[in-house]
């Protein structure tokens, strides 16, 4: 596909299971709400690409499963993410309470400069609330995290999401905080001439696993 | 004048009265009595002679005799001339003189003779006289009766002929002024219809409208003598025109929007007219600009409504209808193309009612017929004309509305669409299709085409970007095994949905031809719907990918709050319907399907393209052969990351355990990466590369090289297990694939199963032969065995110390084995599962046998006790692993104990041995078998060495 952006972030959805997370990121890509919808297995996988301060921006976004017995296979996914949206679900006091374990995994596994937004969803469910905005507020800025209140199923703030966390990367890369040359960053050039260079750059270190490849033609 | 003269004198003398007639005389003119006086006067002359002699009547008789006849001649005779000649030469005047009293005496008594003759007559004269008069007098009376009557006649004329034609003259004249009148009244009315006229085609009443125009001329043409109406005829002339312009966009009217009632005013209109040929022809060619018009304004619509264009808004009309659908975008694409379709269904619609109709009169006019006999014959042809020109319309119209619709949809771009909305555009033309089967019969070839161009263009996008998700999702596999439920199957996945119960293929496409049965679509749908509205209204807002069917426990794969056995009935009773053996079943209940994310997304990814089959029907066999691509690639990454690894071990193994993989699997796994992957050091992009992807690289966390982790066993066993599940699924799906795929393809389906999914489970072997190599010091125990001396002379009772060690080292590993298999078991993640292990024990008894082989067949020198101890060093070795490991056959055992017998055969025996075993031996081996054994002659040896060289060079 002959997609053309200027840079690809890798983005991951994480959080307690039943908290939304695929619904936000169908309600991202395809911009409507899945009504029917499954506990995820494994991982899944969407990407879009966004407009963010002028630039094309790819989001390739893990979108992991929240039950307990699927962290083990979800956790290769956060090696270098350099994006993240934390998601807890506003009436359900567990799954706030569970947003530290879950900031300690991202934060471990993760690329050491990821960006986490955290998103209280189902915000459309006002007076099932369990969590304050104030509350979840707190939490955020105590653990240096960005901080929203959506809901998947108005739409409400759910690209604003994405984009905010998009934001904040690209700002980084331009204040040079985040070197995108540098592996796990998360971060990718677009471009295709860029790419190529980029490659060029890796061929060297990478060499040892290419030439496992190569040497073993069948 | 004179001979007046004498005669009145005559008259006076003779003394006659004739004063009454000479009176009434004068009044006649002279020229009528001019004869009567000549008369009178020859006879007064001859009187004047007879007085002279007086003779008797005898000598006057001789006198009168004597005279010369000459006399008596009438005519111009010169008497004179005459008598002088009668004279002699000498005139004698006696003679003469006798001559002359001759011709006088001749003379007196001719004139008494006249004279007495004249008076013997007189009474009778006088008599004749008197009536002569008397007739005058009658005759001057009849003469002025005659005057007077003609008098009084032209007094009559005068006075009555003049007046009364006057009167008639006047009479006809009024009569004419009230014809002339009567005329100019219905002139007058003629032109007053005009009004009329224009009030019946506003009121639509187009048969009256033409009636009243023909009357019109009629009457017209029947006062043409007037200089007026000439001018009122060019009129109506122009009015009949006009007329049939009215009609002629009446029928346009008619053509987009049928209208039974207008239709056949307008039939009516148009046979008064006798142009009921044109009617159709002009029906038609109103029909083709229709559509046109309607397809040309539908998209103009939108291209404006969309394209923001205040100033240049007029631009866009003139384009060409082509290139204004490039101009269309991905916003209104849709909706413009239901209203396009839906525009196009009522021009069919409307095609249909008039062919209807002409049935209808057909009908009609037959029974009429019937009744009538004759004198319809030429309604019978333009009827026949009408018929054969519908229904070559038919066709025609069709290909106009498949080259408009097709124009439109060849024009976008449709590949960056989402599905669902792809689908629908499928699902629209699809219905445009089953409209058109059942307007004319046609295949729709066009428009077949076009969606299959287009859906070959969307899907290999598609699966382009698929492609390369999958790639990403590779390289970021941590080959662990995702911890789904022992009773997980595909049909938990929410792709898998359209394998049970209720056929998305049923519920889309097929809607138009369910609703209708074998019934015609134009019948179903009244006036103001048509089959396009039914996908704006009912499937817009269902998801496509969903089914529609309620959440149901069995989806849920993590629902743990109900026990398993429940779960597992609901599921049986769900896929119980199901014809084809579930797949499930095949395993065993006990244990877990073995599946990594990546293999989910391959499963979810393998549901969607099936789903994508059934839906893009005219691609099927492209998505196939896409289908096998996604197995393909996870097929060659297994083996790229996992089969490949054999840099440690010796040459002479790796020889013999790359033959391991079939030569089938070999064959495809090079097959893959010529067709699918990219080639690393093509700098240049073919075209051909564009459909291939890089080859991944495993990711950095997956250890599979350090002993702790058993060379990576639990990873390598998920990947090929994960593989074999896979491959059991793709299986167990081909009942569902294979009718999907055109019948001349089904060749690809075969062999891609064959040649490729079947032989899958082979890999195991492949991969487990990596680990296999590297749990035993192979290398060590080949130089223990190099240690041993086998030319012994006593029989010995206890086996080599190498067999020790081999087992030692067996033993460790099977208890690394069970730990692990009891760790992952207890951490619920990955069991190993018993092919697996199977598989490895397998690997690991062929490497130790071949190993063991070798180690034999290093013995430069061997005595028939040496040959006792290993094989007694064998059997101890066989003995403890059958404990070990509950394979059987070994693999590759009676290698080993065949190798060992044949020191004992016999020189005879050995070359027949040696032809059937060579295959199974390396040159190698047998030379130093022949070397050791000393009983054979020297020649024998020599012979047989040859035969090992000759086929070590063969092979």
């Amino acid at each position: 596909m002959s997609e053309s952006y200027d840079f690809l972030f890798k983005f991951l959805v994480i959080g307690s299971a039943g908290t939304g997370k695929s619904c936000l990121l169908h309600q991202f890509i395809e911009g409507k709400f899945k009504a029917e919808s499954n506990h995820t297995i494994g991982v899944e996988f969407g990407s879009k690409i966004v407009n963010v301060g002028g630039k094309s921006v790819k989001l390739q976004i893990w979108d992991t499963a929240g039950q307990e017995r699927f962290r083990s296979v979800t956790r290769s996914y956060y090696r270098g993410a350099a994006g993240a949206l934390l998601v807890y679900d506003l009436t359900s006091r567990d799954s706030y309470n569970a947003l530290g374990n879950w900031l300690g995994d991202a934060r471990t596994l993760a690329s050491p400069n990821i960006m986490i937004l955290c998103v209280g969803n189902k915000k459309d469910l006002e007076e099932e609330r369990q969590v304050t905005f104030m509350e979840a507020s707190r939490f955020a800025q105590e653990n240096e995290l960005m901080f929203m209140e959506a809901s998947a199923l108005t739409g409400e703030n759910v690209e604003e999401a994405f984009l905010k966390c998009a934001k904040s990367i690209l700002a980084k890369i331009e204040t040079g905080e985040l070197d995108p040359e540098r592996i796990g960053s998360g971060i990718q050039y677009g471009d295709a001439t860029l790419r190529r260079l980029n490659r060029a750059n890796n061929q060297r270190p990478k060499a040892g696993t290419e030439c496992m490849g190569s040497s073993c033609r069948i | 004048m004179d001979i007046k003269e004498k005669l009145k004198s005559f008259i006076d003398k003779q003394k006659i009265s004739l004063k009454a007639p000479v009176q009434a005389a004068e009044f006649v003119t002279s020229d009528e009595f001019e004869g009567r006086t000549a008369v009178t006067a020859q006879f007064l002359r001859s009187a004047s002679g007879l007085k002279d002699h007086l003779l008797t009547p005898q000598a006057e008789q001789a006198v009168i005799d004597s005279i010369e006849s000459l006399y008596f001649e009438s005519g111009n005779v010169d008497v004179g001339e005459h008598e002088l000649q009668k004279f002699p030469d000498v005139a004698d005047v006696h003679i003469i003189n006798g001559m002359r009293s001759r011709l006088r005496k001749q003379q007196t008594i001719v004139s008494r003779r006249v004279s007495d003759l004249i008076m013997q007559k007189q009474g009778l004269c006088s008599k004749e006289m008197e009536r002569v008069t008397e007739l005058q007098k009658e005759v001057i009376k009849g003469v002025s009766l005659c005057v007077e009557g003609r008098n009084k006649l032209a007094q009559g004329r005068s006075q009555f002929t003049s007046a009364s034609l006057g009167i008639l003259a006047n009479y006809s004249k009024r009569q004419k002024i009230a014809s002339v009148i009567r005329s100019l009244r219905m002139i007058r009315t003629l032109q007053m219809t005009d009004v009329q006229l224009q009030s019946l085609l506003k009121a639509e009443d187009y048969p009256g409208a033409i009636q009243l125009l023909l009357e019109c001329q009629k009457a017209a043409a029947t006062f043409k003598h007037f200089t007026c109406i000439s001018e009122l005829s060019t009129k109506l002339q122009d009015t009949l025109e006009g007329a049939e312009e009215q009609l002629d966009v009446a029928l346009a009217r008619v053509a987009a929007n049928f209208n039974s009632a207008n239709y056949e005013k307008l039939q009516i209109a148009y046979g008064l007219l006798g142009k009921t040929q044109t009617l159709m022809d002009q029906l038609h060619m109103h029909l083709t600009s229709h559509i046109h018009n309607s397809a040309f304004t539908i998209v103009l619509g939108y291209v404006e409504l969309y394209n923001n264009t205040s100033g240049s808004g007029s631009s866009f009309s003139k384009l060409q209808y082509s290139e204004l659908c490039k101009y269309v975008n991905e916003e209104s694409f849709l909706p413009c193309l239901l209203d396009l379709s839906k525009c196009m269904w009522n021009v069919l619609k409307s095609y249909r009612n008039i062919i209807k109709w002409h049935e209808n009169e057909e009908k009609v006019a037959e029974e009429d017929d019937s009744s009538d006999g004759e004198g319809n014959t030429e309604a019978a042809t333009s009827r026949k004309y009408a018929k054969q020109k519908l229904e070559h319309g038919l066709y025609r119209l069709w290909q106009d509305v498949q080259a408009k619709v097709r124009t439109f949809i060849l024009a976008s771009d449709l590949s960056h669409f989402k599905f669902d909305d792809f689908l629908r555009i499928l699902d629209v033309i699809n219905k445009l299709i089953d409209v058109g089967e059942s307007f004319c019969g046609s295949k729709s070839e066009t428009l077949r085409e076009s969606i299959k161009k287009q859906s070959i263009n969307y899907f290999r996008n598609h699966h382009r970007a698929r492609m390369e998700e999958l790639h990403m999702f590779l390289e970021n596999e941590g080959w662990e095994a995702c911890p789904v439920k022992s009773t997980f199957s595909i049909h938990q996945l929410m792709e898998y949905r359209f394998l049970k119960g209720k056929d998305l293929l049923s519920v889309l496409t097929h809607t138009l031809s369910s609703l209708t049965g074998n019934k015609d679509v134009f019948d179903l749908f009244s006036r103001e719907s048509s089959p396009f509205d039914i996908t704006a209204e009912e499937t817009i807002e269902e998801d496509i990918m969903a089914n529609g069917e309620p959440l149901t426990l069995s989806d849920d794969d993590s629902d743990d709050d109900v026990p398993d056995e429940l779960k597992r009935d609901f599921v049986d009773e769900q896929t119980g319907e199901l014809p084809q053996p579930h797949p499930r079943r095949k395993l065993d209940h006990g244990k877990t399907s073995i599946v990594t994310n990546t293999t989910l997304t391959i499963l979810r990814l393998i549901g969607k393209y099936i789903q994508m089959m059934k839906l893009l029907q005219p691609i099927a066999f492209d998505v196939m052969i896409c289908l096998s691509h996604l197995f393909d690639y996870y097929l060659y990454s297994v083996f790229m990351f996992f089969g490949t690894h054999f840099s440690f071990l010796t040459h002479q193994q790796r020889g013999d355990l790359e033959q391991n993989p079939s030569r089938r699997l070999r064959g495809s796994l090079k097959r893959i990466q010529d067709t699918l992957i990219l080639n690393p050091e093509a700098c240049q992009e073919e075209p051909s590369d564009q459909d291939k992807v890089e080859s991944p690289s495993l990711s950095p966390v997956v250890d599979i090289t350090s002993s702790e982790s058993i060379y990576g066993l639990p990873v390598r066993v998920v990947a090929v297990e994960s593989l074999a599940f896979l491959a059991a699924q793709l299986e167990a799906l081909h009942c569902h694939i294979e009718p999907l795929i055109p019948q001349q393809r089904r060749t690809f389906l075969q062999q891609f199963y064959t040649g490729t999914v079947k032989i899958t489970p082979e890999i195991r072997q492949h991969v487990y032969t990596a680990v296999a190599a590297q749990v035993i010091d192979y290398d060590g125990i080949l130089n223990c065995m190099g240690s041993v001396k086998w030319d012994i002379n006593d029989l010995m009772s206890q086996h080599s110390q190498y067999v020790d060690v081999l087992l030692r080292q067996l033993q460790v590993w099977y208890s690394q084995l069970i730990l692990t298999m009891r760790l992952e078991e207890m951490s619920r993640v990955s069991p190993i599962p018993s092919e697996a292990c199977t598989a490895l024990w397998e690997c690991i008894v062929r490497i130790t046998n071949r190993t063991l082989l070798e180690g034999f067949a290093g013995a430069r020198r061997c005595t028939n006790e040496g040959r006792s101890l290993m094989q007694l060093d064998y059997q101890q070795f066989l003995m403890k692993l059958e404990c070990l490991t509950s394979v059987r056959p070994l693999p590759d055992r009676h290698l080993v104990e065949t190798y060992i017998k044949a020191y004992y055969l016999p020189e005879g025996a050995l070359e027949e041995w040696l032809q059937q075993n060579r295959g199974n031996y390396s040159s190698r081996q047998l030379t130093a078998l022949v070397a050791t054994m000393t009983h054979i002659s020297k020649r024998t040896r020599q012979k047989i060495a040859a035969i090992v060289e000759e086929s070590g060079k063969k092979t």
